[in-house]
């Protein structure tokens, strides 16, 4: 079609025809599931009967009133917090260390963060499972050499948590490095001789330069962190905790899947869902509102 | 001719979709669980045993993890693809009953007359409304497995492992300042089994009488948790770490005793042999309590809706029930022999020779009796709250007289909630 042609009647099918796979894909397995989980929040049912109840809010008030719920809430938000310096700044400052070497030595680096992210989360859980076991892990071993004890990480209700967001962080830290790699390209090496020139050090390179380069990454790799962080601890705390101690590495995720997989209590799993797409509804537009003002793109 | 052609590729597209995913007739479709490699191997060579004797049968067996096994068979019932058999535990036999549509055993054409080859008590384990619909498989129960090793060097009889708890602290503390090593870890916070074992062990009643309400935080579910909550933060006995950590410590021949399941029996003591002598004993009583232990693990039911594939599963299950194969599934792990007299069996007796261990799992058979099952429909809140109370327990929030009450009356208090 010619730029200004108003569309045919054929074109207008042909799009429609081309667009239809894509389109019905989309809403099976997207906006149908979506409002069928809200229709479901109202409701009674255990998966396999055919009657299903309307309730109004029970499962709402249920849910808040149940003993998993004010745990998994909390930690739900540590996850969130707890991620952005592991999993978003962290990666900002290696990455321009690693961006500044040789590009041979760089590859080394490069790969040594990134294999942990082709690594499966159930291989990685089960490995930092026996790393950490306080009498016979590789940990404790190395702990005994200093004439120190590793302590139970994973059983303690004060660390369980924190030890299992290092481990997700360990796991994604080369991804989110790479993509502030992918942002440091369009870097201009002839502005950073010109800066040296005019005497800027390595500070001041990042805070003028490396940093507004990469604000945008810097906003998307936030976005997706917060959005993400819950799921990607689901996993290890499967595998290693099974949400507890006394219910300390539990979060809404891990909550819905017990309710909706264990218990069957479908009503509660998708009232713990609608909860969570709210939560990260909300966080997501006050970030994109306080922040999005702030990034400076190209 | 071309539209031919394209009709021709989708006709055979659908088809093949349809044959990938429906079971084949002559397929019988297994859902099952190991919670050790032992376990998992026994279930395959009974596979190829059973697919030798029928070689037009073919069985698929899925190992999957205990935890996420129910719900597996339930999504794949709701998409018209259930299992045709699968192994559940004994606690969720009503569940499974009322939602996963399970078929009642005597629904087999011979009238599963072979359920009369297990032991009375095993049956009625899983029985629903006067009906059979678990086949017993495998049924565990508390064991104390003692490093003999350990306990020489620290100056202690093998031959006398402790009877009761004030015993178990004694020897474990010695074999920790004898020997550098740690002295035990009984129970873990993995599932709620264990609080049930404690609690029943202690001489508790978990539930009233009617099974409607809790009552387990009296004066001997206090003691017992109590005593318990001691081994750790007391004397500092017990180190602070998972059940997969503990069972590694133990074959590792780091830890002096190690309480758990009889299902880990036999991996354990191949797993000991030429690194230390492994020995075994029942559950250190609590006081002069005479000792009663719930089973844990579970048993097989049928799913398939369709009558010819249910003709296959119950070939299948009548297969599994023969003496021969039953007592192999037990013998391979640790499992209690489910038949009916297994001492006259010379399988068991040549194993018992062979494996002396073995015996004390048998001696344990007498003192079972059945895990409690909950009321209600909020299961996950009610395990949540029995394994959140031993965690309180081991980080130290409180003792047995005020963690115990509290959770008795939050899980009286969450059954009294309007359903889901």
């Amino acid at each position: 079609m010619l730029p200004g042609r108003q569309p045919s009647e054929r074109d207008q099918t042909m799009r429609l025809t081309f667009l239809a796979p894509a389109l019905l894909l989309i809403a099976v397995f997207i906006y149908w599931p979506l409002i069928y989980t809200f229709v479901l929040a109202f409701h009674q049912w255990n998966l396999t009967s055919s009657e299903m109840r309307f309730v109004g809010l029970t499962n709402f008030s249920g849910l808040l009133d149940s003993p998993i719920f004010d745990a998994a809430l909390k930690n739900t938000a540590i996850y969130i917090v707890g991620s952005i310096p592991l999993k978003v700044l962290f990666p900002l400052f290696i990455a321009p260390a690693i961006w500044v070497v040789s590009a041979r030595r760089g590859i080394v680096h490069k790969s040594a963060i990134f294999l942990p992210t082709l690594m499966s989360f159930v291989v990685v859980s089960l490995l930092w499972m026996w790393l950490l076991n306080p009498l016979v892990g590789i940990g404790n071993s190395v702990m005994a050499m200093l004439g120190l004890r590793l302590p139970p990480l994973l059983s303690s209700p004060d660390t369980a948590l924190w030890t299992i967001l290092a481990i997700s962080a360990w796991k994604i830290m080369g991804f989110n490095m790479l993509l502030y790699l992918a942002g440091l390209a369009s870097v201009n090496r002839d502005q950073i001789e010109a800066m040296r020139l005019d005497g800027a050090g390595d500070v001041a390179l990042f805070r003028y330069l490396i940093w507004p380069t990469l604000s945008p990454t810097t906003f998307f790799v936030l976005i997706v962190t917060v959005i993400f962080s819950i799921q990607q601890v689901f996993t290890p705390i499967d595998i290693l905790t099974h949400g507890g101690p006394s219910n300390s590495t539990t979060n809404l995720f891990y909550m819905v899947y017990q309710y909706a997989f264990q218990s069957f209590n479908i009503g509660y799993g998708a009232a713990g869902t609608v909860l969570i797409f709210a939560i990260i509804f909300v966080v997501t537009a006050v970030k994109m509102r306080i922040l999005e003002s702030r990034v400076h793109y190209q | 001719m071309a539209m031919t052609t394209v009709r021709k590729w989708v006709v055979a597209f659908a088809l093949s979709v349809l044959a990938g995913s429906a079971h084949a007739a002559n397929e019988i479709s297994f859902y099952y669980y190991s919670v050790s490699p032992n376990n998992a191997k026994a279930v395959e060579d009974l596979i190829a045993a059973f697919e030798k004797e029928n070689p037009d049968i073919k069985v698929k067996g899925s190992n999957k993890d205990y935890r996420t096994l129910n719900a597996e068979i339930k999504t794949a019932l709701v998409a018209g693809n259930p299992p045709d058999v699968g192994q559940i535990l004994t606690q969720s036999i009503s569940d499974m009953v009322l939602n996963a549509r399970a078929i009642p055993l005597e629904k087999s054409p011979d009238g599963a007359k072979w359920m009369e080859r297990f032991y009375p008590s095993f049956r009625t384990l899983g029985q629903f409304k006067g009906q059979n619909y678990l086949l017993p498989f495998t049924h565990g129960v508390a064991l104390m497995y003692y490093n003999k090793s350990l306990m020489k060097e620290a100056g202690l009889s093998p031959d006398s492992p402790p009877a009761n708890w004030d015993e178990l602290v004694k020897q474990a503390q010695q074999i920790k300042d004898k020997t550098g090593k740690e002295g035990v870890f009984a129970f873990g916070t993995d599932n709620d089994w264990n609080t049930q074992t404690i609690l029943i062990a202690g001489g508790a009643n978990i539930l009233s009488p009617e099974g409607d309400r809790f009552t387990f935080a009296d004066e001997k579910g206090i003691a017992a948790l109590q005593t318990w909550q001691d081994l750790s933060k007391k004397y500092g006995l017990m180190p602070s770490i998972t059940t997969r950590q503990a069972l590694a410590a133990f074959n590792a021949g780091q830890l002096g005793f190690y309480i758990y399941t009889s299902a880990q029996l036999v991996g354990i003591v191949n797993n000991a042999k030429g690194n230390f002598d492994v020995g075994v004993a029942a559950v250190p009583r609590f006081g002069s309590e005479p000792l009663k232990l719930p089973n844990s693990g579970s048993g097989l039911m049928v799913f398939s809706q369709d009558p010819e594939r249910q003709k296959n599963a119950f070939k299948f299950l009548e297969f599994l029930s023969r003496p021969e194969n039953s007592i192999k599934m037990s013998l391979d792990s640790g499992y209690m022999p489910v038949t009916m007299d297994p001492m006259s069996d010379p399988r068991i007796t040549d194993f018992v020779a062979k494996v002396p261990q073995y015996s004390v799992m048998l001696d344990q058979m007498k003192v079972v009796v059945p895990k409690p099952q909950y009321p209600g429909d909020r299961a996950v809140d009610i395990q949540n709250l029995m394994v959140g109370l031993l965690d309180d327990l081991l980080a130290g929030r409180g003792t047995a007289a005020e963690l115990a009450p509290e959770a008795q009356r939050r899980m009286n208090e969450t059954l009294g909630q309007p359903a889901k």
